[in-house]
C-alpha cells in the first residue's frame, strides 16, 4: 500500500514537472521513482517476493536493481523494456554519467533530453509500466 | 575425393539459415565445422581453416566462434578441402558449406559465455549506431558495453537497443548478464571503457574482435554510483 501511495505521489510530481519543462532531469527522475514503486507494490502482492530488498537471494551476482529487474523481466515482461529505460535514463539525470565513475556527461543534461523525451517517459513508459505489472 | 554421406545428411535436413540450427550442430556433431554462405568467390584452403582454428583457439572459443571467424574473414568462396567437400551439391552451395576435419578437443561445444558473446554482437551490429562492443565483468556478472553514435538520448535508438537486450535475455537468460548503453558522450568513445575490458565488436573493421584490447586512458574502477 506505501508503495503504491509513493508511485502516485513520485507520478504526480513527474506530471507536474512536465508543465513546466525546466527540469527535465528531474521528469526521468520521477518517473523512474514512480515505475520502481509500482514493481513493488506489484511484488508485494506475491507472497513469494513481497519485496526486492527482503527476496534478494544471498550470494546472487548482481545488485539489488539487477534483481529487481531480473525480476520485472521473468513476472512481468511487458513492462521491462520502459522500466529498463526509466532506470538507465535516470542515472543518466540523476549522475550525468552512464557507466563508470569519473565519466560524465559532456553537455547539460537539460540539453541532453528533448522536451519530447522526457514527455515519452511519463505518457508512454510509465504508464507502460504501471499497465505492465498489473495495474490498468 | 571422399565423402561423408552421414554428415551431409545431417547438414542438409537442416535449416542452415538459423541460428538455432548452429545451437543443434555443435552440440550433435562435435567434429562439424561449416559457415554460411553468399556467392562463390575466392576459395578457402586447407591453410586457411587450420590458421583460422589455431587462432581462434588460441583464444579459447569454441566452435562457434571458428565459425564466425571465418565467415568473418572469408564470406564468400569455395572451400576447397578434398577429403569432404562435393561441390556437385551445387543446389546447397547458396546455403552453406560444410567439412570436417581435425577432431580435437576444442572442436567441442562452445561454452555459453562465448555463445552469448557472439550472438549479442550479431544482433546488436544490426542497428548502424552501435559502435562498438566491449565485455568484462562486473559484480559476477558478464557486462556488455554497447557504445552507441548518438551524442544526445535517442528514444527510438533505446527501443531498439531494448528489444534486442530483451531478446537475448529470453535466449540466454541463464547467464547473467547486464547490458549498459553508451551515447557518444565524450570526445573519445574509448575514455568511457573501462580499461580491463575486452573489445568484441568494432564498426570500423566491420569483424568481430577478439585479443588485447587497445590501452585505455580510463581510470580501472569502474559502475554505477550507488543509489
Amino acid at each position: 500500500m506505501a508503495h503504491w501511495h509513493q508511485a502516485k505521489r513520485n507520478q504526480s510530481l513527474a506530471t507536474q514537472l512536465l508543465k513546466d519543462l525546466t527540469y527535465k532531469e528531474w521528469v526521468a527522475v520521477a518517473a523512474f521513482y514512480s515505475a520502481v514503486h509500482y514493481v513493488e507494490a506489484a511484488l508485494a502482492m506475491d507472497p513469494t517476493i513481497l519485496h526486492t530488498d527482503t527476496s534478494y537471494p544471498k550470494g546472487y551476482p548482481g545488485s539489488y536493481h539487477d534483481y529487481r529487474q531480473e525480476l520485472v523481466f521473468r513476472l512481468f515482461p511487458r513492462a521491462w523494456k520502459s522500466y529498463n529505460k526509466l532506470l538507465s535514463q535516470s542515472k543518466t539525470a540523476r549522475y550525468l554519467t552512464t557507466v563508470q565513475r569519473g565519466q560524465f556527461l559532456a553537455t547539460a543534461v537539460e540539453d541532453y533530453f528533448s522536451d519530447q523525451d522526457v514527455r515519452n517517459f511519463v505518457n508512454h513508459d510509465l504508464r507502460n509500466v504501471w499497465q505492465g505489472v498489473g495495474f490498468s | 575425393m571422399t565423402h561423408d554421406t552421414s554428415q551431409y545428411q545431417l547438414l542438409s535436413n537442416s535449416n542452415l539459415e538459423t541460428e538455432e540450427s548452429v545451437e543443434t550442430l555443435c552440440s550433435t556433431t562435435e567434429h562439424t565445422f561449416w559457415y554460411s554462405t553468399g556467392s562463390s568467390a575466392s576459395p578457402l584452403t586447407i591453410n586457411d581453416i587450420q590458421r583460422g582454428l589455431a587462432m581462434w583457439h588460441s583464444r579459447g572459443y569454441g566452435s562457434r566462434g571458428i565459425w564466425k571467424a571465418l565467415s568473418n574473414e572469408r564470406s564468400s568462396g569455395f572451400i576447397t578441402l578434398d577429403e569432404v567437400i562435393d561441390f556437385s551439391h551445387a543446389d546447397h552451395l547458396s546455403r552453406f558449406k560444410m567439412w570436417q576435419t581435425l577432431p580435437c578437443e576444442w572442436m567441442s561445444k562452445p561454452d555459453p559465455e562465448s555463445v552469448l558473446e557472439l550472438e549479442c554482437v550479431q544482433r546488436f551490429k544490426k542497428l548502424p549506431q552501435v559502435q562498438s562492443i566491449y565485455t568484462n565483468a562486473y559484480m559476477r556478472r558478464k557486462q556488455f558495453l554497447i557504445l552507441t553514435s548518438n551524442e544526445k538520448y535517442d528514444d527510438q535508438l533505446m527501443d531498439q537497443l531494448l528489444s534486442t537486450e530483451f531478446d537475448l535475455r529470453t535466449a540466454y537468460g541463464q547467464i547473467p548478464a547486464r547490458f549498459v548503453y553508451v551515447p557518444r558522450l565524450f570526445e573519445s568513445l574509448n575514455e568511457v571503457v573501462p580499461s580491463e575490458s575486452k573489445l568484441i565488436y568494432e564498426r570500423d573493421l566491420d569483424v568481430i574482435i577478439h585479443g588485447p584490447l587497445a590501452p585505455s586512458q580510463t581510470q580501472p574502477e569502474l559502475g554505477y554510483p550507488v543509489t
